[in-house]
């Protein structure tokens, strides 16, 4: 039944993902195309590769953001919910379910950049080459450790958020501000945790982004020796992956357990 | 006679607002029983305690003897009273999911119905009228052989003609091992087939009878002893 679950999850979210990545690329090999015209300045060949991928990167983010929190609180706590939370499946399968959708539509929807930044990138030769050179164990191992992991808590705490706002706590007028409000501060503090967590076991310098107009916290990992992506060089030996690691699962892993906590106990389906 | 649901001091609050006090009755197998009160009366507060879709609660509610939860929805057949089967689905992949997820669910039956209501099953929900979407999920309720049906207003947005056919289905398709709670506030056209009456006012349950006895003590029909009950209230 939860394979079944996963199945109706799946279906009710593809065309949206399907929809972005297809437009990511197809955007990219337009940009491209205008890249090859020779009457073309090279600086207006830079400026529109430099847009696209900010405005590509920005609209993967942000969109895929939109959706992700759209799905869950439709398929839970609209009128489909008065379904998905009658099915004889136990809250916490129907809760996995969703995690794993969204985590899977995240990594897809993370392969869109490298396509993007291929298209875009002058020719050569050995392509393949130049994708090896950067696709090391490094590299594999930073985006693990920084990238999915830490998405694995980020989307634990947008449903908690969802879920709190449309639990017996809050009334239905301010849920909306409460859902956004617990996101964003708790958003905050995972990234300011997960930079205090580097830095303290790490050689990496962490900046913080975006401070100036949100407030955000926006962690850029930048290693000290030169650009070594994933290597955490420490003196004891490599515990600071498993720091990072075992913070963002932790951070998950509370979030996972209090929404669950409020689907069974705390849940007002208005 | 054996009991399907039972219901002991329930009481249900939104903040300082009570919304179900005190109820207390039971619904016995091959029973259809009436659930009558007017709109914010807290019929489907307690439906949706019934579903476990309202925690937060004090008393018991059992179904089959289990309380609500995943278990317990495995013997429940649950109409609510806005259409909550996914619009993107097709009839058919409509029909697929209540295959999937319901072992007591009758595909066939389903899609005899629908083709006897001359439903397109290869048309997404969301393309049909709102009536077709309330005939598509009556249906995949009453295709289940389910040991309790919750149905909850499910004649109160549509009309006359249309209310005719979804008591027949009601009455056609209903599991006799099982039972059915009915939630209305339109009471003459379910009246004649209500085996017991619960009428339920400002959250409190003020009549649970037979709807026979009732008529024969009262000397009038439910729909006439209803307006005269809540004639009061709005």
């Amino acid at each position: 039944m939860f394979t079944k679950q996963l199945k109706y999850d799946f279906m009710f979210s593809y065309k949206t993902f399907f929809t972005m990545f297809i437009g990511i690329i197809v955007l990219s090999v337009i940009v491209r195309i205008v890249n090859i015209m020779p009457d073309l300045p090279p600086e207006l060949n830079n400026i529109l590769q430099i847009i696209v991928i900010a405005a590509g990167g920005t609209a993967i983010a942000v969109t895929s953001y939109v959706q992700i929190l759209l799905f869950y609180q439709r398929s839970l706590f609209s009128a489909e919910g008065y379904l998905s939370l009658t099915l004889p499946i136990s809250r916490g399968r129907l809760l996995a379910s969703k995690i794993i959708t969204t985590f899977a539509w995240f990594v897809f929807m993370l392969l869109s950049i490298p396509i993007m930044l291929i298209l875009l990138s002058p020719p050569t030769d050995n392509l393949w080459s130049a994708i090896a050179n950067v696709i090391t164990g490094d590299f594999v191992a930073g985006i693990f450790t920084y990238v999915l992991v830490p998405a694995i808590a980020l989307i634990a705490i947008l449903f908690l958020s969802i879920t709190l706002a449309n639990s017996v706590i809050f009334n239905k007028k301010i849920h909306g501000i409460v859902a956004g409000l617990f996101a964003v501060v708790t958003h905050i503090l995972f990234f300011w945790g997960l930079s205090r967590i580097t830095d303290r076991f790490t050689e990496l310098e962490t900046i913080y982004g975006g401070e100036g107009l949100f407030n955000w916290s926006v962690t850029m990992y930048v290693p000290q020796t030169g650009l070594q992506y994933g290597r955490i060089p420490i003196e004891s030996g490599g515990f600071v992956d498993i720091f990072t690691i075992a913070y963002s699962l932790g951070v998950a892993g509370i979030a996972i357990a209090a929404t669950m906590y409020l689907l069974k106990k705390r849940i007002a389906l208005r | 006679m054996e009991k399907i649901l039972e219901i002991k001091n329930l009481n249900k609050n939104y903040g300082n607002f009570t919304a179900v006090k005190n109820m207390t009755f039971d619904v016995e197998k091959g029973k259809i029983v009436g659930l009558l009160g007017p709109n914010g009366s807290g019929k489907t507060t307690m439906i949706k305690t019934i579903m476990g879709l309202m925690s937060d609660y004090t008393g018991d509610v059992t179904i089959t003897g289990i309380t609500p939860g995943p278990e317990a929805n495995k013997y429940i057949s649950y109409l609510p009273d806005q259409a909550h089967v996914p619009r993107w689905l097709t009839v058919n992949q409509s029909i697929n999911f209540f295959n999937d997820f319901y072992e007591d669910f009758d595909p066939k039956r389903a899609a005899d119905m629908l083709d006897q209501m001359k439903i397109p099953r290869d048309k997404k929900l969301k393309a049909l009228s709102r009536g077709m979407q309330e005939k598509v999920n009556l249906s995949l309720v009453m295709s289940r052989r389910a040991k309790l049906y919750i149905l909850d207003e499910p004649i109160g947005a549509v009309d006359p003609a249309s209310r005719e056919f979804i008591i027949e289905t009601i009455l056609k398709n209903f599991n006799e091992e099982g039972a059915i709670l009915i939630s209305t506030h339109i009471i003459a056209d379910i009246e004649p087939v209500l085996d017991k009456a619960l009428f339920i006012r400002e959250g409190e349950l003020v009549l649970n009878d037979d709807a026979d006895k009732i008529r024969e003590e009262k000397g009038q029909s439910l729909d006439q002893l209803f307006r005269e009950v809540f004639k009061n209230v709005h």
